[in-house]
């Protein structure tokens, strides 16, 4: 199609004002999958995303007065088992935080619990797009009794610009999302207190 | 318009990575018929994230399903291949929109064809009478009803038996 219909199309769809339009945060994993981990830590370790988070559609600007929308952990749960199955023996979803008996079935010694903020804007008039997304992940970590042993905060931005974006609406996004999981990644591997 | 990406169906990893099976890869999935490859909602045309191929977005999605379950392996003896023979999307619904798929899914263990089943699922989700709130649902509820198909035929206890170590 050429290119000129497809700026006219989006164009159009920018012009439909207060639209919010949905993006997807989900991150290329290949970079993180081919991450060379030399030293993994052999524990099982769950990671628990709430029902009410992992439901949560989050609106933010975008370009040309509307707005993009997206499920921030779910769009990015992922990325977050794929982050921590490169460090730790076995990950698994935690369906409930006080499921004892769960911890001790899959012999958990870990929770990891993700916070996802998001920002974004655009730099376009005319298009609807987010040119710049933020993305701030924290994870904080606790025993299976809930006492808090770790905790850390990565924010990357991602950056789209029109000819990237035309043919993937949610480009700065998922550069941001991605490149917060690779961060987060190398803070899990510094992390001595999670190997003791 | 096009598909959006498959996410996995984090609900079956936990019991796929208790299960003790070996690695498998998957090889190609075909389309039955042209008719799987063309979704349309309320006369906008939906199309497969993958070159248009809605057998290649199956092929993708089960990829990106083992591997969540980390029991993919590219060349693994144990391979998936499959063929998409029905794709019927329907959000013209005022009320509800309804989506029936099913494929067939082939395993080859060592060379030798061990497995050969057909499994079909039948998926609903909030229509509305708006097509500006109806084409956004369905849209996204294509990968929650492919989400439904892949962990049919993974959670086969047939599979499950013929991919244990």
């Amino acid at each position: 199609m050429p290119n000129s219909f497809n700026f006219f199309l989006i164009l159009m769809a920018s012009l439909a004002t207060g639209c919010a339009h949905s993006i997807q945060l989900a991150p290329d994993l290949d970079d993180l999958r081919m991450t060379a981990v030399s030293d993994p830590i052999d524990k099982n370790v769950g990671y628990y995303i709430s029902v009410a988070d992992r439901t949560a559609e989050v609106v933010t600007p975008g370009g040309g007065g509307d707005d993009v929308k997206y499920f921030p952990y779910k769009d990015t749960e992922a990325a977050l088992n794929t982050m921590l199955s490169k460090v730790f023996t076995r990950v698994y979803s935690i369906p409930n935080l006080n499921d004892t008996a769960f911890f001790e079935e899959k012999n958990i010694r870990m929770i990891f619990i993700p916070t996802i903020t998001t920002d974004s804007s655009s730099s376009s008039v005319v298009t609807w797009p987010a040119t710049d997304f933020t993305f701030t992940l924290t994870c904080t970590v606790t025993d299976t009794s809930g006492r808090k042993i770790w905790a850390k905060t990565v924010s990357a931005q991602g950056k789209a610009e029109f000819d990237e974006f035309k043919h993937d609406h949610s480009l700065s996004a998922r550069r941001a999302s991605e490149e917060a999981y690779e961060d987060m990644l190398s803070k899990v591997l510094n992390a001595d207190v999670l190997r003791e | 318009m096009t598909s959006p990406q498959y996410q996995p169906d984090f609900s079956v990893t936990n019991d796929l990575k208790d299960a003790d099976l070996q690695q498998v890869s998957v090889g190609d999935f075909s389309s039955a018929k042209e008719s799987v490859d063309r979704i349309s909602i309320r006369g906008s045309t939906m199309i497969s994230i993958f070159g248009g191929s809605y057998s290649e977005y199956l092929e993708h999605a089960l990829v990106e399903q083992l591997r969540q379950a980390a029991i993919y392996r590219e060349g693994a003896p144990i391979v998936i291949t499959g063929t998409l023979l029905n794709n019927d999307f329907d959000g013209s619904g005022v009320s509800i929109g309804e989506s029936n798929i099913a494929a067939n899914f082939v395993v080859v263990k060592d060379g030798k064809q061990v497995y050969s089943k057909d499994h079909s699922i039948h998926h609903e989700w909030t229509s509305s009478f708006l097509g500006a709130v109806a084409i956004p649902n369905a849209q996204k509820n294509y990968p929650i009803a492919v989400q439904k198909l892949i962990t049919e035929f993974l959670t086969d206890p047939e599979f499950i038996s013929l991919a244990k170590s």
